[in-house]
């Protein structure tokens, strides 16, 4: 890292990345007001699989479309069951999902290893998770020699992808059924006596949200190199939270600038390490504590996000809207 | 519990000859019956004009695959529904308001468009929860008016239940009274307060002549 363009292209990228995991948060949280406490183990989840399947020779793109309809089903199977009932199921159930499945990812392999042992007495090498070791990951791009010119395609690769998410976004949402994501996180029960089936809409926007999820793990993995079941614990979910509170629950442009604020503390908080190296702290506290700090100052002065939602924005009622003003 | 969101203990419900006890509300929507809130349950931080849309009836847009590949269909389809819904805004008095978000309403505004936004579905049943219970008398008064009107423009069967009697009376065709759970009168408003039955619910011994 001795390379500046190299750090901040760095930086940019897990910003990219990031943003297109908070966008799927806020389609559950920021729209329809589900709290889904399990959003690291959908991160995961897109990366084992393209790890995965890089690993066992399938084409990045072949990898990317895995990684999110795996993350898709997953969170169909993760989340069909409480759906139905009253809200913070959905949040508990999630949360101890995803550290149920990032603890099988750790111990599959050795717990593989030990029963085929138990049962045919051989000695099997099982390594499909790569457990505590963590598994390292081939990139989709491969650009020999100059390292510049390969971040560059890593960037265009993450804001390709971050954009077409965020048009796709749009596109759903900026809609009648964004309207109706909406009157569910407001009323549920009033959206079901207006005839909206209301379980329904929540598990598609859970199943999207986990695909989207799904691809944002698949491009982290490919791009960091290596990942383990360290890297997707709690608090990268509660990172992504911050991301969509801070930058406005409910605009899809605030939680992309969400991102980018909370992926800046944490590179502010790598950079400053370098002057403390004598103060009694460890460095990944400071990154808490800027974030803490934050929270506290937009909280108090903006507490909506630095975004604010707004209505929703359709061509029937851009007409209305013009044709309000004009009367 | 007609309306689906408390399941009834016994008994049956029929609707228009069929039968409807146990369904889901959403399903009970599907029939035609429509119910407003005795407390508000609006969308409250949707504009008032998005308030009244999320009522629309069959509308392709709110299908997550009709939003994205018929783009053109659910357009034009949501100018008619936006047209309509600054109709029935406009018989509420609500029109001025139509782009303020549910929470910057008054509370009898809040009302009228509890009952606007169950319009807005094309009710054969429209269910209204105590119309005006916490409002003003004078606005009372005004509900009502605007749930006749609106009965004499769309024909929709209105089935309201009220405490303000009063007021109501003169603008019911036929009343029901309930006591404790059971049925104690039906008939026109005109009777009830001659009913014996009625009276002793609702008075007590002493005033029974």
């Amino acid at each position: 890292m001795s390379d500046p363009a190299i750090f901040i292209m760095h930086i940019a990228y897990k910003i990219g990345v990031y943003g297109i995991a908070a966008l799927s948060l806020n389609i559950e949280y920021g729209y329809t007001g589900l709290s889904n406490f399990g959003k690291a183990a959908f991160l995961m989840i897109g990366a084992y699989t393209a790890a995965i399947a890089l690993e066992n020779g399938l084409h990045p793109v072949i990898a990317i479309i895995l990684s999110v309809i795996i993350s898709g089903v997953i969170g169909l199977l993760a989340s069909a069951f409480t759906l139905k009932f009253r809200e913070d199921y959905l949040a508990i159930t999630l949360l101890a999902f995803a550290e149920i499945t990032r603890l099988i990812i750790r111990s599959f392999d050795d717990s593989a290893k030990a029963l085929t042992r138990l049962i045919t007495g051989m000695e099997n090498y099982v390594n499909i998770f790569g457990g505590v070791h963590g598994k390292v990951v081939r990139s989709f791009i491969s650009i020999i020699g100059d390292y510049r010119l390969y971040n560059v395609a890593q960037l265009c690769l993450a804001y390709g992808f971050l954009i077409f998410s965020y048009i796709f976004v749009k596109l759903l949402l900026d809609s009648p059924y964004g309207r109706v994501l909406r009157a569910i996180r407001e009323d549920e029960l009033a959206s079901q006596t207006l005839g909206k089936e209301t379980w329904r809409y929540k598990l598609q926007v859970i199943i999207l949200g986990s695909m989207l999820a799904g691809l944002a793990g698949a491009l982290i993995a490919q791009f960091e190199g290596y990942i383990s079941p360290e890297s997707f614990q709690p608090h990268l979910t509660f990172a992504i939270w911050m991301m969509v509170i801070l930058g406005g629950v409910g605009n899809n442009l605030g939680v992309i600038l969400g991102a980018a604020l909370v992926e800046s503390i944490e590179a502010a908080a790598l950079f400053i390490k370098g002057f403390l190296g004598y103060l009694p702290l460890d460095p990944i506290n400071i990154q808490w504590i800027f974030v803490g700090i934050s929270i506290i100052v937009i909280v108090a002065f903006k507490p909506k996000g630095l975004v604010e939602e707004r209505p929703i924005k359709t061509p029937a009622m851009e007409v209305a809207i013009a044709g309000s003003t004009r009367d | 519990m007609i309306s689906g969101v408390v399941q009834r203990d016994s008994g049956e419900i029929w609707f228009m000859k069929e039968r409807i006890d146990g369904l889901q509300p959403f399903k009970i929507y599907a029939k035609g019956i429509v119910r407003s809130f005795q407390i508000p349950r609006l969308f409250w931080r949707l504009t008032v004009l998005d308030n009244m849309l999320i009522a629309a009836r069959e509308f392709i847009g709110e299908s997550f695959t009709g939003t994205l590949f018929r783009r053109g269909k659910w357009v034009s389809e949501e100018r008619k529904l936006v047209d309509k819904a600054l109709d029935i805004l406009r018989l509420l008095g609500l029109s001025e308001s139509a782009f303020r978000f549910a929470y910057q309403l008054s509370g009898g505004q809040m009302k009228l468009l509890e009952i606007g936004r169950a319009l807005m579905a094309d009710p054969k049943l429209l269910l209204l929860d105590e119309p005006t219970a916490g409002v003003h008398p004078k606005l009372a008064q005004d509900i009502f008016r605007k749930i006749e009107e609106i009965r004499r423009i769309y024909g929709t069967a209105v089935f309201v239940i009220e405490h303000r009697v009063e007021t109501l009376f003169s603008y019911a065709d036929w009343v029901y009274v309930m006591d404790n759970g059971s049925l104690i009168y039906s008939g026109k408003p005109s009777g009830v307060v001659l009913d014996a039955r009625v009276q002793k619910a609702y008075l007590g011994d002493i005033y029974v002549a």
